[in-house]
């Protein structure tokens, strides 16, 4: 019994033993468990944002000059403004000779003196007169602004002398007439004066007359037999603040332009189109109380080689009213369509300003050295156009980005809905640059992906794809620092127009084998 | 020799390792006093037994649909050296469950009164533990949502933990020589109780644009005899905080309170054939301290939630914007958070169902002292239905030794085959047992891991009795 018992409890003991052996076999060791099997297939939803043509403007730098119309439509706008381009600064001295002089040589004999007026004797005295040229205006009055006038009396006599001299149509700031007085000795006399802030009143025929006399003390003593006397009163650097008068017609150059900032369409589009209907808005503001004209040659953009002229036809006339206090518009004969090219950087205004045309025959007018004539240009060109093939290109930084561990993920696939809702056409790719190499490494698709345009204004959907099956085409791709993004950008050949509300809805998965033991364990 | 037991004993409760969620092997040992405990019109061969702590212990885990060598890629010496994801994965099914359950007798007592009454009167502390999921709270994380692009992927678990005090008052009547029939009324004290009420989740991938939808909503519950605050919220974040007053926790330790009934009968069809039906674990429980309630669903916060379902087509064009301007990225997780907002915080009182079983049973004494035995299980786990089949023989040598072997199958689970061994000692009666045997030598194919043991005092052995005392 006893025996039986012990056979029996051993038999028990082995079995017990065996669940003991498993419980502590090596399937319980993980020491060298370091591998996981499970490569899932997995697809996220990365992006779902409509941006419409407003939005990108506005995430864009520098292109301040693309801007929205009153009716949405998306506009190039270019503005500038040619202040002075005539100023009555520069050229109102032209109107007058401002060297002018008068001098000469009076010879006496004593017997010609006149007599001794208790004990002065008079021993010259005349009217000098000088004249401003009559061909380019006839002065009624005038203000200095600046001037200088030189006297100058020589004669043959060594005892003092008084010198006096007047002009009576000139005063000064305080109302004062001119006058001169001073004693000379040694038989000369010369003096400048200033003339600033005089004003200068002018009776007729430019002509201004100065009154000089010569005395002494009557008992000087004996005197030459003959006095001779060498005077000039000449003025010099003469310029005016205002001109009273009647002035002759006035013709001047008009040759301005400008450069404006085009970085962005320069660097991002190739190609050109044809926009169909460019507007220019001239506005002039003339402060001179006279009409003009200008007739313009050239009114153009340029750049990169080409030009395009904003005018209809050239020569082109611009008439100017006058005396307006304000920028007011001018018509402008202006093109029906122009011709954009995105290297347009410059534009060139080139002609001839006429002020006064009717010359003499205008009443008198006061012109004032701070009167001018400026020129506000208004250059919108609504994206309107015909176009055949423009091409889009940015180069984006790609630093930065890196899956954690590119051996885990394998048969990538890109996948972008793009509604669009813009009437052009798109073919898009994108290269994966290197700056370092200045290689381009992989490019996101096989072929241009093309994505339609609207139709009829109602958005078409497209929907493209890239792949990358391999682990190390990603990894090519992730070691770029610049993706480098193209679209060819192409109509039905029909005339388009592009509104900041057109929108393009963009949807953006991405699909992808995920090892997970890669991703665990590298 | 008590060396000897005292290490199969041991053995028996820590290497070996159980189940509960079908009928224990000991179950069908005529030398164990305890087979009332899964069909009280059962009877004993003693007249009566006394059990202490270590009368009856059974530990079990039930790894459902889970194998080792769909889990792991063994080399040749035998060591795991690839975690096969994906074959472990596919061998699930739709719906799978992982149970552990944790008896022990504290006390039992049970004595025969004359020859037609039997009383047991024992105090158990049991714990189960019901774990549900679906295949595709794994299969979503393996295989990557794009594989549930024509039906979306079910996410659901569901958890059902039950650690209570049970106090029975078994009594089993002798009818006739062919009827008894016994009934156990059963006073509960909760100890512990975690239980979703739902945790679901549906994730839809669009196979076109990714687009991910996904409907989603939890309800959980929670309480324990030790006091504790939970709460969390949007605003505060996770509070979680224990009280550990010894008063505290002994003031609640009768405060969840419960009831249940097992009940059986059992007819003699012919004289070596009888016939059993038991139910069993027919009650509730009455969670009063420290209970907690989760809630989550799916929340209407934005753009995101379209029809009741939050679903993410990809990044907005103002979170594209915050991102690149460096600052989105977390406001960005907080606003998808926002979408699954979790309340959790303290909530009153709720009562929770025991998980009952219903038992159907068969024995066929073909020779004195040797019958094989056919045994059905129903259990009725929380949105889980369990059936089991098992298929025993017992047999009592020298009237001393008891030697059982059964073989269960149960859903997902097809190759268990237990064995108990039992000494009747005089008056110490020591069992020991397993379900599956089988996982003992091949470790890769477990689905189960049980235990039973228990070393119980008794007397008075019936048959004996019965025939020194033939006129009763």
């Amino acid at each position: 019994m006893r025996q039986i018992l012990h056979s029996f409890l051993g038999v028990a003991l082995l079995l017990m033993s065996f669940s003991f052996i498993g419980c502590n076999h090596n399937a319980f060791n993980f020491s060298q468990l370091d591998e996981i099997d499970a490569n899932g297939d997995w697809g996220f939803p990365l992006l779902n944002a409509e941006y419409t043509i407003g939005d990108i403007l506005e995430m864009s730098d520098n292109v301040g000059y693309l801007q929205q119309g009153s009716d949405g439509t998306l506009e190039i706008r270019y503005e500038y403004t040619f202040d002075s381009v005539i100023s009555a600064s520069e050229y109102l001295d032209s109107y007058i000779d401002n060297d002018i002089s008068v001098e000469g040589t009076k010879t006496l004999s004593l017997g010609d003196l006149p007599p001794v007026q208790g004990n002065v004797q008079v021993l010259y005295k005349d009217t000098l007169t000088t004249q401003f040229p009559t061909d380019m205006v006839l002065l009624e009055s005038a203000s200095l602004k600046s001037g200088q006038i030189q006297l100058q009396v020589t004669y043959n006599l060594t005892q003092p002398t008084m010198i006096d001299v007047t002009c009576p149509q000139l005063t000064s700031a305080s109302g004062q007439p001119f006058h001169v007085q001073a004693q000379s000795s040694g038989g000369s006399y010369t003096t400048t004066l200033d003339l600033s802030g005089y004003s200068l009143t002018v009776p007729s025929d430019n002509k201004i007359d100065f009154f000089m006399e010569v005395s002494c003390d009557a008992n000087i003593g004996s005197l030459p037999n003959q006095l001779t006397f060498n005077y000039r009163a000449a003025f010099s650097q003469v310029s005016f603040s205002e001109i009273r008068g009647k002035f002759v017609a006035v013709n001047l150059p008009v040759d301005k332009e400008w450069d404006f900032d085009s970085e962005f369409l320069r660097d991002h589009i190739s190609g050109s189109m044809t926009l169909l209907n460019p507007q220019v808005t001239c506005e002039i503001l003339n402060t001179f109380p006279v009409r003009g004209n200008v007739v313009l040659n050239q009114a153009q953009l340029s750049g990169g080689g080409t030009s395009s002229s904003l005018l209809a036809y050239s020569p082109a006339t611009v008439e100017i009213p006058g005396s307006t206090q304000q920028f007011v518009p001018v018509n402008l004969p202006i093109t029906s369509s122009l011709m954009l090219s995105p290297n347009f950087d410059h534009f060139k205004l080139k002609g001839n300003a006429t002020i006064n045309p009717d010359g003499f025959s205008t009443p008198t007018l006061v012109l004032r050295d701070d009167q001018v004539i400026s020129m506000r240009f208004c250059v919108v060109l609504p994206l309107e156009m015909n176009m055949d093939d423009i091409s889009f290109r940015d180069t984006i930084p790609f630093g930065g980005l890196s899956l954690p561990n590119e051996s885990a993920f394998s048969n990538m696939l890109l996948r972008m809905g793009l509604t669009n809702g813009l009437p052009l056409n798109f073919q898009l790719q994108a290269y994966f640059y290197d700056s370092q190499t200045g290689t381009v490494k992989d490019s996101l698709f096989t072929e241009p992906q093309t994505v339609l345009s609207a139709l009829n204004g109602t958005p078409r959907f497209s929907e493209v794809y890239a792949t990358k099956e391999s682990y190390q085409e990603v990894q090519r791709m992730l070691s770029c620092d610049n993706i480098i993004l193209e679209a060819r950008l192409y109509t039905d050949g029909t005339s388009i127009s592009i509104n900041v509300a057109q929108a393009i809805r963009i949807q953006l998965g991405a699909r992808m084998n995920v090892d997970l033991n890669s991703l665990v364990n590298n | 020799m008590r060396k000897i037991i005292f290490t199969l004993f041991m053995w028996g409760c820590f290497c070996f390792s159980v189940s509960g969620q079908a009928l224990d092997v000991t179950h069908f040992m005529r030398i164990s006093p305890f087979q009332h405990n899964d069909l009280p019109s059962s009877s004993t061969i003693y007249n009566g037994y006394v059990s202490l702590p270590t009368g009856n212990i059974q530990v079990g885990v039930n790894l459902g649909s889970i194998r080792y060598k769909n889990l792991f890629a063994t080399n040749e010496e035998g060591y795991p050296t690839v975690l096969t994801a994906t074959t472990f994965v596919n061998s699930l099914s739709d719906k799978n469950y992982l149970g552990v359950n944790a008896d022990l007798e504290i006390f039992g007592i049970g004595f025969r009164i004359k020859d037609k009454f039997f009383l047991t009167v024992d105090h158990r502390l049991r714990t189960n533990l019901d774990f549900t999921y679906s295949r595709d709270v794994l299969g979503l994380p393996i295989y990557g949502n794009m594989a549930y692009v024509d039906e979306p992927a079910d996410l659901k678990l569901g958890i059902n933990l039950n650690a209570y005090q049970e106090l029975g008052v078994s009594f089993r009547h002798q009818v006739n020589d062919k009827i008894s029939w016994g009934v156990r009324p059963k006073l509960l004290f909760g100890v512990a109780n975690i239980n979703t009420q739902y945790l679901n989740a549906q994730v839809y991938t669009d196979p076109t644009d990714y687009t991910i939808t996904m409907t989603y909503a939890a309800l959980m519950r929670a309480a324990a005899v030790v006091p504790f605050t939970m709460t969390f919220n949007q605003q505060d974040g996770f509070n979680f905080e224990i009280d550990n007053d010894a008063k505290k926790i002994a003031g609640n330790v009768f405060k969840n309170v419960g009831f249940g009934l097992d009940m059986g009968f059992s007819y003699k069809l012919m004289e070596s054939l009888n016939l059993s039906a038991g139910l069993l674990d027919f009650g509730f429980i009455n969670w009063n301290t420290s209970t907690t309630r989760m809630t989550s669903s799916l929340d209407d916060d934005g753009s995101v939630y379209q029809d009741g379902s939050f679903t993410f087509s990809g990044l907005s064009q103002s979170q594209i914007e915050a991102l690149m301007n460096g600052e989105g990225y977390e406001e960005l997780l907080d606003t998808l958070a926002q979408y699954f907002p979790m309340d959790i915080a303290p909530t009153g009182s709720y009562t929770t169902g025991l998980t009952p079983r219903l038992v159907l049973q068969a024995d066929y004494e073909f020779a004195k002292h040797h019958r094989v035995s056919a045994a059905t299980q129903f259990r009725f786990a929380k949105n889980y239905f369990q059936p089991s089949l098992t298929l025993a023989y017992d047999g009592l040598f020298f009237n001393s030794i008891d030697v059982c072997v059964a073989y269960t199958m149960q859903r997902h689970s097809y190759d268990n085959l237990g064995i108990g061994v039992g000494f009747n000692l005089g008056y110490l009666n020591i069992y020991a047992g397993t379900q599956n045997i089988i996982a003992a030598l091949s470790v890769k194919n477990v689905s189960q891991l049980t235990a039973t043991a228990g070393i119980v005092f008794n007397w008075g052995h019936y048959d004996n009795w019965r025939k020194k005392n033939p006129k009763q």
